[in-house]
Formats: C-alpha cells, structure tokens, sequence
C-alpha cells in the first residue's frame, strides 16, 4: 500500500488535540464582560439592549462553534483509537477509515 | 423611555466603545480558531483518503462556514457599536454644551429638554420701568426658545444614533446558528437530496398537495403539515427562516434547528422543499436519525412547532364510553367542522383497516353535509390510494380515489377510524 495513501493513529490524535485546543481557547477568551458595563454606563439608550441580546446570542454561538470543534476532535480521536486498535492486532496498514469516524 | 437631559448628562459613550473592542476581540478570536482548525485537517488530508476522510472534510467545512459568519457577525457588531458611539457622542457632547450653559445662566432646562427662562425681576435693581422689564423677560423667553431647540435637536439626534445602533448591533446577530450547529452533518440513514435549485414553496404558499410521503414512516408529522397547510398556511411560512445562504432555520418551541438545502431527507421530487426542510430539521431535533421520526402523532407535531393547544378524541361513542375520549359520530362531525371553518388543522388516525397494514394518520380536509347524509373528506399524506386501500375504503362503505382523496359517511369514519387530532387553540 502507497505511504501517500496511509494516515497514522498519531497525526489523527495531533489532528484531534489541535481542534480540541481551539475550542478551549474559545471558551477561555471569549469577552463577555462589556454588556454590562454598557447597561451601567447607558440607561435608557435602546443600545444596551441591543448590547444584551447580542452577548447572549454571541454566548449561544461560542457554545455552539466549541460544541462543534469538540463533536470533530472526539470524532478524530475515536478514529485514531480505532488505528491503535488495528495496528495492535498487527494490521498495520491503514487506509482511509472506518466510515463512521465522522459521520 | 426617550433619550433626555440625564442621558446627556452622564450617559457613559466609552462602554459601548468598550462593548466595541469586546466584539472585535471575539471575531478575531473565532477567525483565529476557523484557520487553526481549517489548516490542521488540511494538513492531515494530505495522507487520509476515504469515506471517514471525506465526511471529516464535510463536516469541517460545514463549521467553518458557520463560524465565519459568526465571526462576520462580531465584526459587524463592533463596527455598529464604535460608529454609535461616536454619533451619539457627538450629538452628546452638544446637548450637554447646551443644558449646562442654560442652566449657567438660571434657565430652567426639563428632562425631556424644555427651557424655561427665568424671571426677568430677577435682573431688576432698584426701580424698574414695567415695560423695560417685559421687554427683558420677551428676550429671555427668545433666548429659552432658542435653548430649548437646540438641546431638543441635539437630544433627537442621540436618540436617532441610538436606535440606529442598536438595530444595526441586532441586526449582525439575527439568525446566526445557536443550539445546533449540525457539526455531524445530517442525518445520514435514509437517503438525503440537494434541494439547493428548488423553490422553497413551488405553489407559491405552502399546499396540501406539497406533501408526499415516500419511504418514511412520518405521515403523522406530514398530516399535521398537510392539515396545516390547508388551513392556516401562514403558520408554516412563520415557522420557516430563509436564511438566504442556502440554510434554512425551523424555529420548534424549543429551540431553533438550522438545516443545509444540500442534504434534505429524500422522499422523492414531489414532496415540496419546505416540507422535506422540516422533516430534515424534525429529524435532527429527535436525535439525529431519520428513524426518530418513524412513528408519532400529528397533535405533538401541531404543539413542537406552532405551541398548538391539541384535542383528541375517538370519533366512536360505542367504544371507551367511560374514558372521556370518546364522541358520537355527529359531535365529531361537529367538532371537525368548527375546526376546519375556523382555520385549524384537523387529522385523522386509523389503525389496521380500510386496507391499511398497521397505523396510518391522514388529513381530515373537509366535512359536509348533502341529502341529509354527513361526509367526512380526508386526504391520504401518500398523495395516492393503493388497491387495497380503495377497496377497503369501498368494503366500509366509501369511496377512494387514485389520488389520494377518501370520502365517508360520518358514521362509517367513526367507525373505520380510532382517533381524531386537531388544534383547538393556536395560542
């Protein structure tokens, strides 16, 4: 089998701790702390609401882009077990994947 | 509450110049994550090949379109937010000038910016003559007027900036994918269709003819549709959100479900795009798989996506005569006609009979009255009648059509069919 066509267990796993990373550091960075200080600093301008229901829906996407990115890299991970799996009972070649590793 | 005097006074622009830098440091940091996640399965597509290889791909390239427009959204909410910021305090920074020069100067300036001048005695010294002193206070009445212009203007002009931000800062955000991302793609265990060239509504509103049921067990979900369509179609059309990129929300009582019109549950052409958006969406609501909607019952369809009150009832009074459930053959009539006259959704259920193998639910599209003789139309979600279907509608005394149609005696429905479903309320 073509090296070109052969994906290891490990560059899935590094694939999966990558995507895996990106969706923590959404999850850390995100700012979330100005609506209230617009809502302080702005009563009675129509903004602050505008301020607050953009946040929650901002909240609401972060979730949902880092509960995307987590779907993906535990999908990835899954699969590169699947390869350590295989190549423990000595069937070292890998081709593509099972194809329910993202499915 | 209009923007006035205290919003000019100590409305603090600079957080929403903060709320600014906090949007933008967001976008960023979401473009930052789309790259990194991008390029890191780029690279490993350079040695993975295969089925797993390309659903990974696909779902991939689904979020990242996702949370690029989110990240678009961000940046668009800060652009809204730092050029309100600095429209408001303009107008602000004018207003303000105004009232604390009016208010140096004794004038009297209300909240919603009225000017009131003082008295002119107040400037008087010693005697006065009375028509100097009501020429001063014309003037200082003049100079009040002028003030209060002014502050007015200055106060509209930040209420303008106001409102105009605060749509533009709602606006970045509006349809933006929350609860379901579909990172998984859709559900895969039936087959799915790109739709992407079709009209949403090929009748130009939705239509009971838009419905026709394939291979999937669903006709409890397309007779709650069909019956919908029939009598309040508006209903479907509010329920649907074109998002004008090829994604579609359903908005369910419980949450929003944002499906691709690349991959739309396959029950053939003929079954509108609208009506296989929802089914695709209903299915990934349930869990993820077509088979979750195998199955079910139109009044719940009727309560997840328009917040229905439902009523159910057997159309059979010899049966269940102490359960509640049940109603004579003309109360059903009744019911089914004040329902159907008033605009609701009206099913029908029938299990084993007329030539039908296990449950089946239809719509119930109209009831009449002709010779003295009470007739209940319905419309089977198959858009057909099979043999064994005409026949067995004809053995139980009515009559079935190729196309799907069935009429009954009121008394032969109430006998052939165990449940009636329909909306009694649609708040």
């Amino acid at each position: 089998m073509p090296n070109a066509f052969q994906v290891e267990s490990g560059q899935l796993r590094n694939a999966a701790e990558s995507v895996e990373g990106c969706s923590r550091q959404l999850e850390s960075g995100r700012k979330s702390g100005a609506a209230g200080g617009v809502s302080a600093g702005m009563a009675g301008f129509a903004v602050v609401g505008a301020c607050e229901s953009a946040g929650t829906a901002s909240g609401a996407a972060f979730s949902a882009v880092a509960k995307s990115w987590q779907a993906w890299s535990a999908a990835a991970a899954e699969g590169a077990a699947r390869y350590e799996q295989v190549d423990a009972s000595n069937e070292a070649v890998i081709v593509g994947a099972g194809s329910d590793v993202v499915s | 509450m209009a923007i006035g005097k205290t919003q000019a006074l100590e409305g603090d622009v600079g957080a929403l110049r903060v709320q600014a830098e906090e949007f933008r440091a967001n976008g960023t940091l979401l473009q930052e994550g789309n790259q990194t996640s991008v390029r890191v399965h780029g690279d490993l597509l350079t040695s993975w090949f295969g089925d797993a290889s390309n659903s990974a791909a696909e779902s991939m390239g689904r979020a990242e379109q996702q949370v690029r427009k989110i990240a678009e959204a961000h940046s668009d909410a800060a652009d809204a937010a730092a050029a309100g910021a600095d429209g408001i305090e303009g107008y602000q920074l004018l207003a303000r000038e105004g009232i604390t020069r009016a208010e140096a100067e004794h004038f009297t300036v209300a909240e919603d910016g009225s000017v009131t001048a003082p008295s002119a005695l107040l400037y008087v010294r010693g005697e006065a003559d009375p028509e100097q002193v009501v020429t001063a206070q014309h003037a200082l009445d003049e100079k009040a007027r002028q003030y209060e212009a002014s502050i007015k203007q200055h106060l509209a002009g930040m209420a303008a900036e106001d409102t105009e931000v605060a749509a533009a800062i709602s606006s970045a955000f509006d349809g933006l994918p929350e609860g379901n991302m579909n990172p998984d793609g859709p559900p895969t265990d039936q087959p799915n269709e790109d739709r992407s060239d079709d009209p949403l509504y090929p009748n130009g509103d939705p239509n009971i003819s838009d419905i026709n049921q394939g291979g999937v067990g669903d006709c409890w979900l397309l007779a709650a549709l069909g019956s919908t369509a029939l009598t309040n179609p508006q209903k479907i059309k509010d329920v649907i959100t074109d998002n004008g990129d090829g994604t579609y929300t359903v908005h369910f009582q419980d949450g929003d479900v944002t499906v691709n019109d690349d991959a739309l549950l396959d029950q053939g052409d003929d079954q509108a795009k609208w009506v296989a958006v929802i089914e695709t969406a209903y299915a990934e609501r349930e869990g993820g798989e077509y088979d979750d909607i195998e199955g079910g019952y139109g009044d719940h369809a009727l309560q997840d996506l328009f917040g229905a009150e439902t009523g159910n009832f057997d159309p059979d009074s010899s049966n269940d005569l102490f359960f509640g459930d049940n109603k004579s053959p003309d109360d059903s009539y009744d019911v089914m006609e004040e329902a159907l006259g008033d605009g609701r959704p009206v099913t029908a259920s029938v299990h084993d009979r007329i030539g039908i193998d296990g449950g089946h639910e239809l719509m119930v599209t109209d009831v009449y009255e002709k010779d003295g003789v009470k007739y209940v139309e319905l419309m089977n979600p198959w858009a057909r009648n099979t043999d064994p279907v005409i026949n067995g509608v004809e053995e139980a005394g009515g009559e079935a059509y190729a196309d799907g149609r069935i009429v009954m005696t009121i008394d032969d429905f109430s006998d052939e069919f165990d449940k009636v479903r329909y909306v009694e309320d649609w708040d």
